[in-house]
């Protein structure tokens, strides 16, 4: 479903974000991204997601690469960044009835998806206030809801859990799981490795802009802890460099 | 004392220290920038008042009342002050941002609004000075004046902007009272400030138009200003307090003063009951059970627009500041209705009556220039992608081309604009009846000039963005895309008036000229927003 081939990104001041990263997900596969700050996790998100551009490499996403076909590629995409900003002046149902617009959800589904996301994440009630009048989890909830509304193929998320209440993180991994199963492959970044241990059967390691591990987790991890794995991996390539 | 002048300081200068450099040489390069914009802006205005004073002067004399130029110079300087005071006084005083910031820190209420009043009273004290002090200086100048002149102009430059202040204070309390009583409070006050607005510039057009720009029209209206200042009896003490009558001196700086003294304490104790009532959440439709079934459904195009036409109007500033123009130019049809082809002739300062059959030859080419100036001057697409700010992620993660999105934020422009041109195009034809050549080209030309400056505007915006704001006014009022838009606007008035005076071409085949000349430049700018444009606009 995702395919990044050789993924390079500079910044105008020169410092190089990403670099030859190559990884690809499957349908049905959650893939965890994990590194330390500053690794190049969101940057790469950030070209996956059409919000910037890369200098070199190729994106696909459902056979439709990134630059050519941007609107086929985002069609079968949701992306939810890590401090959601999202249209104070529309209320919460207004959002989601912009996002359902512009992804042709038909009346039926979207009425059905958003009664049962809004439910679950209980927000329902919510929904008829303006979004500056939102918490940050709230906010939270409502980008969830927009990216789950219209049944995406590929779910690109950027630290999701910040923010989210106990309940509303274990009622997200649920869905993850759901979704998973029917087929959606999840691409998300994370700092919580417990977390990631749990959920994903993929995980890609970054540090300093270039994947040091990528894999199922258990080939990856072996027999020791993701956390432990982790910390020996970044240490060693700190310690070697 | 101290904690008011630093709120006071940081309110009002925040606007100006607000730099976005990567480098902190960057940000110095920027505020010094601004600082300097500012004072050409201050200097500019004093030279064209001071200039206008000069003109005026010899008339007054004329007139046999030199004083009321002093007179004129006050009111001006109080028309200025009420229109700056309206822009800024609700959004200083009563839907700050800051509010609740400054509420959980350990002060006062009475320091928090008086902080925000004096940034009013600087407002007013601005506007009033700006036209006060030259035409003060000029009369000095020109008649001379004696100590107790001098000594009267400094106390009512002080003074009078208390008066104003309070005139904006009760006018933004009355706009914010009145909005908090509809469902869309932001709403609401844009509309009553906008009205409040077309209220004052109806006040001078009328004023402008009934007097008339010739010599013989000035001069009875100089008469006429002069008993008419005399008879109210504020304008009757300034007179008298310039003079050197230190009664009269006492009265005004009273009458200024003590509403400003009994405003400021029933503001400040209401303050934070009003900026409360302001934020309340309204009771809004609830979605539980079937309400989500009531959700309408859209086309994705629509859904675009609809979400730009809601950035555009939910923006207090960014209406204000859009609309001002078309306001002017909807205020201006609005007397070519009522005033008939004598608009025309006040405006062409002709002493001669103009014929039936000349009225066009004249018409034509102010209401063309009037037009294109009114059109041009704040495009909402100036700002339009730099107010897509830090929500610029939703925008460029959905399924719709680059191009789908520039085009909602045009049509939202010509959305505002068009019905505008269309109803004062309307009045000039139903009024002034020119030829059918004359009126198709003229429909065709408002047209051009409307897509060219929307389009121009998001051009630039395009080229300069700022996505960082944390205050909009920057963007929507000092960012590069405004501005040059303007300076355009204002060249482009000018180099037309010049070129069509001096070519001496029929109207139509002038204004189709530069229809035409205008099209093509539109075709090509929007060529570039499909390629270059939708570039940068995934580069933000």
């Amino acid at each position: 479903m995702l395919n990044i081939q050789n993924l390079v990104k500079t910044y105008k001041n020169g410092h190089r974000a990403v670099d030859d990263l190559t990884l690809a997900v499957a349908p049905g596969d959650i893939c965890g991204f994990i590194g330390p700050n500053g690794a190049g996790k969101t940057t790469t998100i950030k070209c996956v997601t059409g919000i910037q551009d890369f200098d070199r490499g190729h994106i696909t996403i459902g056979g439709h690469d990134v630059t050519r076909e941007p609107v086929e590629a985002k069609m079968l995409t949701a992306y939810i960044p890590d401090n959601p900003d999202l249209y104070d002046s529309m209320t919460g149902m207004k959002y989601l009835s912009f996002i359902a617009d512009i992804y042709r959800v038909g009346k039926e589904e979207r009425d059905r998806l958003i009664q049962k996301y809004a439910d679950a994440f209980e927000i329902t009630r919510n929904l008829g206030d303006v979004i500056s009048s939102y918490s940050h989890g709230m906010k939270q909830k409502l980008a969830l809801i927009s990216a789950l509304i219209h049944s995406p193929k590929l779910l690109i998320l950027d630290e999701p859990f910040v923010g989210l209440d106990p309940k509303a993180s274990f009622t997200l991994k649920e869905i993850m799981r759901e979704l998973c199963a029917g087929g959606t492959a999840i691409f998300f970044s994370t700092h919580v490795l417990e977390v990631a241990e749990k959920l994903c059967n993929k995980i890609a390691i970054i540090k300093n802009g270039r994947l040091i591990a990528f894999g199922p987790i258990d080939d990856v991890r072996g027999d020791a802890s993701l956390e432990t794995f982790f910390l020996e991996l970044t240490d060693t390539d700190a310690a070697g460099k | 004392m101290k904690n008011v002048l630093t709120l006071f300081k940081i309110g009002f200068l925040s606007a100006w220290r607000n730099s976005t450099g990567s480098s902190r040489r960057k940000r110095r390069a920027q505020s010094a920038a601004k600082a300097t914009s500012v004072l050409l802006y201050g200097v500019l205005m004093l030279a064209i008042f001071g200039f206008y004073a000069y003109v005026l002067s010899e008339l007054f004399v004329l007139g046999g009342d030199p004083m009321a130029l002093c007179l004129l110079g006050a009111g001006l300087g109080g028309l200025l002050s009420l229109i700056f005071g309206l822009a800024k006084t609700s959004s200083v005083l009563f839907a700050s941002r800051d509010f609740e910031l400054l509420m959980a820190l350990p002060l006062s209420t009475r320091q928090v609004f008086f902080s925000k009043l004096l940034i009013v009273y600087t407002f007013s004290f601005t506007g009033f000075a700006c036209a006060a002090l030259p035409f003060n200086a000029v009369y000095a100048l020109q008649f001379g004046a004696g100590p107790a002149f001098y000594l009267a102009t400094v106390l009512e430059l002080i003074f009078l902007p208390m008066l104003l202040a309070t005139v904006s204070g009760l006018v933004a309390l009355l706009i914010s009272w009145l909005a908090r009583h509809f469902r869309s409070t932001n709403g609401a006050m844009m509309v009553f400030s906008v009205l409040a607005f077309a209220g004052y510039l109806a006040l001078v057009f009328s004023f402008s138009f009934t007097a008339g720009n010739s010599d013989a029209g000035m001069l009875n209206m100089l008469t006429g200003l002069s008993s008419a200042l005399d008879s109210f009896f504020l304008t009757h003490w300034y007179r008298l307090a310039l003079l050197g009558d230190l009664a009269s001196l006492v009265w005004l700086l009273l009458v200024c003063a003590l509403p400003f003294a009994l405003f400021s304490m029933f503001c400040a104790a209401i303050y934070r009951r009003v900026n409360a009532a302001l934020r309340e959440k309204k009771m809004r439709r609830n979605f539980s059970g079937e309400g989500i079934r009531r959700a309408k459904v859209k086309g994705s195009f629509a859904a675009l627009f609809s979400r730009e036409l809601k950035a555009f109007f939910s923006r207090y500033m960014y209406v204000l500041n859009c609309l001002s123009g078309l306001v002017v130019l909807l205020l201006f049809a609005g007397f070519l209705a009522f005033g008939g082809p004598g608009v025309i002739q006040s405006m062409a300062e002709s002493n001669v009556p103009i014929t039936a059959s000349q009225i066009n030859s004249l018409g034509l080419p102010i209401f063309g220039a009037v037009a294109l100036w009114c059109i041009g001057l704040s495009p909402t697409t100036a700002a339009a992608v730099s107010m897509e700010g830090r929500q610029a992620w939703i925008v460029k993660t959905l399924p719709v081309s680059t191009r789908s999105i520039f085009r909602s934020k045009l049509y939202v422009q010509l959305l505002v604009s068009l019905p505008v041109v269309a109803l004062s195009y309307a009045a000039y034809v139903l009024v002034l009846s020119p030829a059918l050549a004359d009126a198709v080209v003229l429909a065709l030309f408002l047209l051009a000039a409307d897509c060219f400056f929307a389009l121009l505007g998001l051009v630039f915006n395009l080229r300069f963005p700022n996505m960082d704001w944390v205050n909009p006014n920057d963007v929507l009022k000092r960012s590069a895309p405004v501005v040059l838009t303007m300076v355009v606007d204002f060249a482009l008035v000018i180099a037309a008036g010049v070129l069509y005076y001096f070519l001496g071409l029929p109207f139509a085949y002038f204004a189709g000229a530069l229809a035409i000349l205008l099209a093509l430049a539109s075709l090509g700018l929007w060529a570039w927003c499909q390629k270059g444009g939708a570039r940068r606009f995934m580069e933000l």
